[in-house]
């Protein structure tokens, strides 16, 4: 915008000298043209002839080139006459005009913006803002279409314009305590990608590595605030534990802040089954959550990419992965 | 293969395509279409110059009068930052339009 202004006066600053450096301009090209041509094998005369018929017409041309700069010189000039001319008839009704839409402009702003926090809330996290939730939808069951694995898989290998992809669903879990006290938590099992993606870190030990998700890797968990302070006491001697979730034996790595919700779950707990992250909930906790922009994808084509791509997640994570990979994928852009 | 005039609206894509090579005056722009397209296509001058000027008033492209070695007056065109960016959006519109349009003549 700025550089267009800045052309715009320049171009009115030096009308006159523009026109006479157009004809200079085009005088230029005619000669061009003419040694062109006799280089060719022209005579000057032919070489002249074919170059002003080439040109179409040095008149028109000139003609066509004062009119572009005529046609923006008029509009502006008009429109700043028609201003200039309102304000010293109308006076008062200018003013209120203005001062009027000023405040219509401003009062739009802060209702988009309010409504844009509403219907659109950044997550929690750095750069909220970048976190996308992807949600594969099934038109014909009008439901969530959760076999997304092999697709997640496609994306994390493709994606070029992400920052990182992370994948999680939620489960319910009984949670065995030493006491044989048996507490039923709702799980999140994730990538460990999924930490990378909302960059948090963790309040004590550590958060899920990708060697968690390696075949054989022994099953850990990373527990939730809630949960820390509810079931363990908020004991800090908790890392290295096993504890029992399901019929799954898991030693805990870390704990991490509350503030780590996902989509409209129960603040959760983190807990790994193998190679999968868990992040579970104390039932009945409440927690609102931050529910992230969806992008709902077309379920018919996602299988189509997978079946074009079969058998590429072997390896990739182990069966308790798989599973947790086919519910939701935050990508962080 | 016969020249084809260009299609309305490429002209500027041309210009700001060519000014990425480097600074050039209206001839050597017009030469350089002339040359890359192999004569397959003709910007004609009646309609490159005052696309010129319409582009610099744009800010798209900016132009200082230089003098030739053989003392010749001649306008010089380089791409600004502006029209560099103009050039990346309309170069991909355009390759969205050039590959719809051969899908369909491709079609059955």
């Amino acid at each position: 915008m700025l550089a267009r202004l800045i052309a715009y006066a320049r171009g009115i600053a030096r009308r006159r000298a523009i026109s006479s450096e157009v004809e200079d301009e085009l005088r230029f090209h005619l000669e061009q043209e003419i040694e062109a041509h006799v280089a060719r094998g022209a005579s000057p005369a032919e070489a002249r002839r074919r170059a002003l018929r080439d040109l179409g017409g040095l008149t028109q041309t000139k003609e066509a080139v004062r009119e572009v700069r005529a046609i923006w010189g008029s509009g502006l000039a008009h429109d700043s006459r028609l201003g200039l001319r309102m304000v010293r008839k109308y006076p008062g009704l200018t003013l209120a005009g203005g001062l009027a839409l000023a405040i219509a402009v401003g009062i739009g702003a802060a209702w988009y913006d309010f409504t844009g926090d509403l219907l659109r809330p950044s997550l929690p996290f750095p750069d909220g803002t970048r976190i996308v939730e992807i949600e594969m939808r099934n038109p014909m069951i009008s439901g969530d279409e959760r076999r997304v694995l092999h697709d997640f898989l496609i994306w994390k290998r493709d994606a070029r314009l992400i920052g990182d992809l992370g994948a999680y669903r939620t489960v319910e879990r009984n949670l065995v305590l030493g006491d044989a006290r048996t507490e039923p938590v709702t799980v999140a099992e994730t990538t460990a990608s999924a930490f990378r993606v909302t960059r948090v870190r963790p309040l004590m030990g550590r958060t899920l590595l990708d060697g968690d998700e390696q075949p054989g890797a022994r099953a850990v968990i990373v527990l939730g605030f809630g949960v820390w302070q509810q079931q363990f006491g908020a004991r800090p001697d908790v890392i290295g534990q096993t504890v029992q979730l399901g019929r799954t034996t898991t030693t805990v790595v870390g704990g991490h802040a509350a503030r780590l919700r996902v989509s409209g779950e129960p603040q959760a707990v983190g807990a790994a089954s193998t190679s999968t992250v868990g992040i579970p909930a104390a039932r009945g906790s409440g927690g609102s959550g931050v529910r992230p922009a969806r992008a709902e994808c077309d379920s018919s084509a996602g299988v189509r990419r997978d079946h074009r791509t079969g058998g590429s997640s072997d390896g990739c994570l182990s069966s308790d992965a798989r599973a947790s990979a086919s519910a939701r994928a935050g990508i962080r852009r | 293969m016969p020249k084809t005039d260009l299609l309305q609206g490429t002209l500027d894509l041309l210009i700001l395509k060519i000014l990425t090579l480097g600074p050039n005056h209206g001839w050597g722009i017009s030469n350089r279409i002339r040359q890359i397209s192999r004569d397959g296509l003709n910007a004609s001058q009646g309609s490159l110059y005052p696309a010129l000027h319409r582009l610099e008033l744009n800010g798209d492209v900016a132009s200082q009068m230089t003098t030739s070695e053989n003392n010749r007056r001649a306008r010089v065109y380089r791409l600004t930052p502006a029209g560099r960016r103009r050039l990346e959006g309309e170069t991909a519109t355009w390759e969205h339009f050039a590959l719809s349009i051969k899908r369909i003549l491709q079609a059955g």
